[in-house]
């Protein structure tokens, strides 16, 4: 494989796409391709800065008078400016691999706004999740555990001495760190009860002792648990936090077909590194860099469309993305459910794609005109325009023929070239990565 | 992320004829049926720019609908996040009143039932007395899953696959999995504004459409809409080897073919693409996907606004409002349509809510709900057991698996295997 290849390989699968600007930016630089590679995956080895994050200085954004008449209606307005912002850094950063972990970490706890009311709560996860995103997985799991949008997300705030909810213990086991068939109901239990006495304030959370059960419990057979330090003890020490965690994330950047001998292998490394998640990345990319022959996958929602917007140089308006995201079921910011955002089929679903079709013709009709994607698209070379999207070795065949049926049909190359361009961003081909 | 079902990509290979005129147009097609060069696609597929679908191939098969038990529907009413079951059945109890100061309706405002002395009905809810009288509903009082689970994530799970274990199929997912033909086709369950986690099935393919007057292909102005769709439809096909490719393929016609089906079953296109869609126009669809006769099975809608923690009244009673009306016009149509012998009208619920009303006139989350099902036969089921709360709640007086499993029966089963149990019936 080329090194051009392993860098569209790596954006596709680690971040939104690369833009033909980054793609002639990077080739400008003269540098190793392999070398920007890594850069990508651990900046901070290298001296880079890492970006100020979309939920920074947002607080001037955020409406905080209750009573006043409007407040709903702004706080609608803010969420939707925050969806933006948030958009504009997964497609522009600098450092791609930090927005997609995000969304990833987003993908995994799933907190929604749904339920989630409180906007200041929902940034704070969001900003918490950004910073822990290729840090330390413990630290990022303790945090989250007493995360104000999680505690409200997960009933934590309702889980007292009085009236333990085991809301949280069950997903924390389940979702977050053990997978079925690791845990018992038992252990929910007591994870449920160590955790007792969480409330949110504010100004933010805190622990009232009162409200605590501080009566030791036996969790995954660590006998002592009682507070949120000995649950997250019992809970990373766990033998199949490793894998499961290692089997989420290669699932998401390989697909889903990997042997556990692999996964076993991504898990030693990450138990071996104290559960630290840049080795891990470094782990799964590499297995999928080196491997002889790439199995393509099925691009995300979020994925396509920035990558739509990347390679025509548009910026949709913040309605029509939230449109179509919502559409195709991933908005971001409102996960369906506590699994997280749907899976590949549902993709491929009759509204996906129809909303694939729509908003392709959308993106088209404000492409500008010095559009490299566009430009090829009006000289009908489809190699150009393949090469422009990462498919080094072109179009499937029937999209090609289909083009170029399209584009002799058309009354003008000009016009000819924006339908066609249309069809390439909604073809079987661009939604494969 | 779930693994590409295998039959995505089986699909176009299938071979057999499209399943009646005018359907499965798109995916016939591509099955070879015609030489590419010459597809010309029917007017009615292009929802946006037709939208008067003169649809000549759904009007002239009506006549030839076969009768029960050939050509059974089933439509699931989803009432999403939790339906207030004491509001809309309500028990003519004290123990109510005390619990709810400011929400409990007054007896005397309530529609009453022949025959039936312990409840009343919503006020909303009066035309279900007609169905009631003529022998066409069945009533189940304190229904849902036992041991569905503490988190409401867990009791929506299991209002989906109707177990209590995590699965992560569907229901009537399973059931179209043991009932699909050797030609799959996606149109036999669909799901209108919500709910297709119940269509979630191993092999089978269904077809999920969250917003049926948003859902249309629209074409950049100026162009040739039909080329363009036809440019889309011929990236599909042949089916590529490489099976991400080719699901991505697959998933082409199988659209084309849902957006012609739900474009030509709506009365009439919605001038606000950004109106919420209601129980009334979700339903309209459904009836008129089911005077298509696409071998459609099951069409499950949802609507969601149930989760009334606040300011309850006037909400539920906008809510039942609108199911009521949708109901109403949906039998009428059907009826009108000659399809009411074979449909049966099921409404679920994840959960009801709690006995006594939260400080905020609204209430919380409970457990058991009620459910109404349309069709033939009439009873009141299970009951509200006021005097034996659980944690607050109603208990479950009646599995909610009696409902499903009675509407299995309706489409011919094999029911027990796929609820993994056998539930009484409601007979």
């Amino acid at each position: 494989m080329s090194a051009q290849e392993d860098l569209f390989w790596v954006s596709n699968r680690m971040g939104f796409g690369l833009s033909p600007s980054e793609l002639d930016r990077y080739q400008d630089q003269d540098q190793d391709l392999s070398e920007i590679v890594q850069k990508r995956i651990n900046p901070e080895k290298y001296g880079l800065e890492v970006p100020v994050g979309p939920f920074e200085d947002v607080d001037d954004l955020i409406p905080t008078d209750k009573d006043s008449p409007d407040f709903n209606k702004r706080v609608q307005a803010a969420s939707l400016e925050l969806l933006d912002r948030w958009l504009d850094e997964m497609r522009d950063t600098p450092d791609p691999v930090l927005e997609w972990m995000t969304f990833f970490w987003h993908d995994h706890f799933a907190v929604s706004g749904r339920e989630v009311k409180s906007l200041p709560a929902l940034v704070g996860h969001l900003r918490l999740l950004r910073t822990h995103a290729r840090g330390s997985y413990p630290t990022m799991l303790r945090e989250v555990t007493i995360d104000p949008a999680m505690l409200i997300f997960l009933d934590g705030t309702e889980n007292t001495a009085r009236k333990p909810n085991e809301n949280y213990g069950r997903e924390l086991l389940e979702l977050y760190s053990l997978g079925i068939g690791n845990y018992s109901e038992d252990d929910v239990l007591a994870a449920s009860i160590a955790l007792t006495g969480w409330r949110v304030t504010p100004d933010g959370v805190e622990f009232k002792p009162k409200r605590h059960d501080d009566t030791p419990q036996i969790l995954l057979g660590n006998s002592g648990v009682h507070d949120l330090d000995t649950v997250m003890e019992a809970v990373t020490n766990h033998e199949a936090l490793p894998g499961f965690i290692s089997r989420k994330l290669s699932d998401a950047v390989l697909g889903t077909g990997i042997p556990d001998e692999i996964i076993n292998e991504f898990a030693s490394v990450f138990a071996n590194n104290d559960l630290e998640l840049i080795p891990l990345i470094e782990a799964v990319v590499d297995a999928g860099l080196s491997m002889n022959e790439r199995v393509p996958i099925i691009r995300h929602p979020v994925s396509w469309l920035l990558n739509a917007e990347k390679v025509t140089g548009v910026k949709l308006e913040a309605r029509e993305r939230a449109n179509i995201l919502g559409q195709m079921n991933m908005l971001p910011g409102r996960p369906p459910n506590v699994g997280g955002f749907p899976g590949t089929d549902h993709y491929l679903s009759a509204s996906s794609t129809a909303a694939r079709f729509s908003s392709a013709g959308v993106i088209v009709s404000k492409t500008p005109r010095e559009s490299v994607a566009l430009q090829a698209a009006k000289s009908a070379n489809w190699e150009d325009l393949a090469n422009i999207f990462g498919h080094k070795n072109g179009f499937n065949q029937p999209t090609v023929d289909s083009l170029q049926d399209l584009w002799e049909s058309s009354p003008s190359a000009s016009q000819g070239g924006r339908v066609c361009l249309a069809i390439a961003l909604s073809s079987p081909d661009f939604l494969v990565i | 992320m779930s693994e590409l079902s295998r039959r995505r990509f089986l699909y176009l290979s299938g071979g057999a004829a499209a399943t009646a005129a005018g359907v499965g147009v798109w995916a016939a097609l591509l099955r070879g049926e015609s030489e590419k060069g010459i597809l010309v696609p029917p007017s009615t597929t292009l929802g946006a720019t037709s939208s008067t679908t003169s649809t000549t191939t759904t009007a002239a098969t009506t006549t030839s609908v076969p009768t029960p038990p050939q050509n059974p529907v089933v439509v699931i009413v989803q009432m999403a996040g939790g339906n207030d079951g004491l509001n809309t059945l309500v028990p003519l109890d004290g123990i109510y009143h005390d619990a709810r100061p400011t929400l409990a309706l007054s007896d005397s405002d309530l529609i009453s039932l022949t025959g039936i002395n312990d409840f009343g009905l919503h006020p909303a809810l009066a035309p279900l007395s007609e169905f009631w009288d003529k022998e066409m509903l069945k009533i189940v009082a304190g229904s849902g899953i036992p041991e569905q689970g503490r988190s409401h994530f867990a009791a929506t799970d299991a209002w989906h696959s109707a177990r209590t274990d995590k699965e992560e199929t569907g229901w009537i997912g399973r059931w179209l999995d043991a009932t699909e033909g050797s030609t799959p086709n996606p149109l036999r369950g669909i799901a209108l504004g919500g709910g297709a986690p119940i269509l979630t099935g191993k092999s089978s393919i269904s077809t999920a459409i969250k917003s049926p007057s948003n859902f249309r292909l629209a074409t950049p102005p100026g162009t040739d809409s039909e080329s363009i769709v036809l440019a889309f439809l011929n990236t599909a096909s042949p089916l590529a080897s490489e099976p991400a490719l080719a699901a991505a393929q697959s998933a082409i016609p199988n659209s084309l073919d849902a957006i012609g089906a739900i474009n030509s079953a709506k009365s009439e296109a919605n001038p606000d693409p950004y109106a919420e869609e209601s129980f009334t126009s979700l339903l309209e669809t459904a009836a008129g996907l089911i005077n298509m006769n696409l071998d459609t099975r099951v069409i499950v809608i949802s609507v969601p606004g149930f989760d009334t923690h606040a300011n309850q009244l006037g909400r539920h009673q906008d809510l039942l409002t609108d199911f009521m009306t949708g109901v109403s016009n949906f039998w009428n149509r059907i009826e009108s349509d000659g399809h009411a012998d074979r449909v049966l009208l099921m409404s679920t619920s994840e959960f009801g809510r709690r006995v006594e009303e939260n400080g905020s006139s609204g209430t919380d989350h409970g457990a058991a709900s009620v459910q109404f099902l349309i069709g033939p036969g009439k009873g009141l089921y299970g009951n509200f057991d006021l005097r034996n709360l659980v944690k607050g709640d109603l208990p479950i007086t009646l599995d909610t698996r009696s409902a499903y499993a009675t509407a299995l029966d309706w489409l011919g089963g094999p029911t027990d295997e796929i609820l993994g149990d056998s539930y009484s019936r409601l007979f």
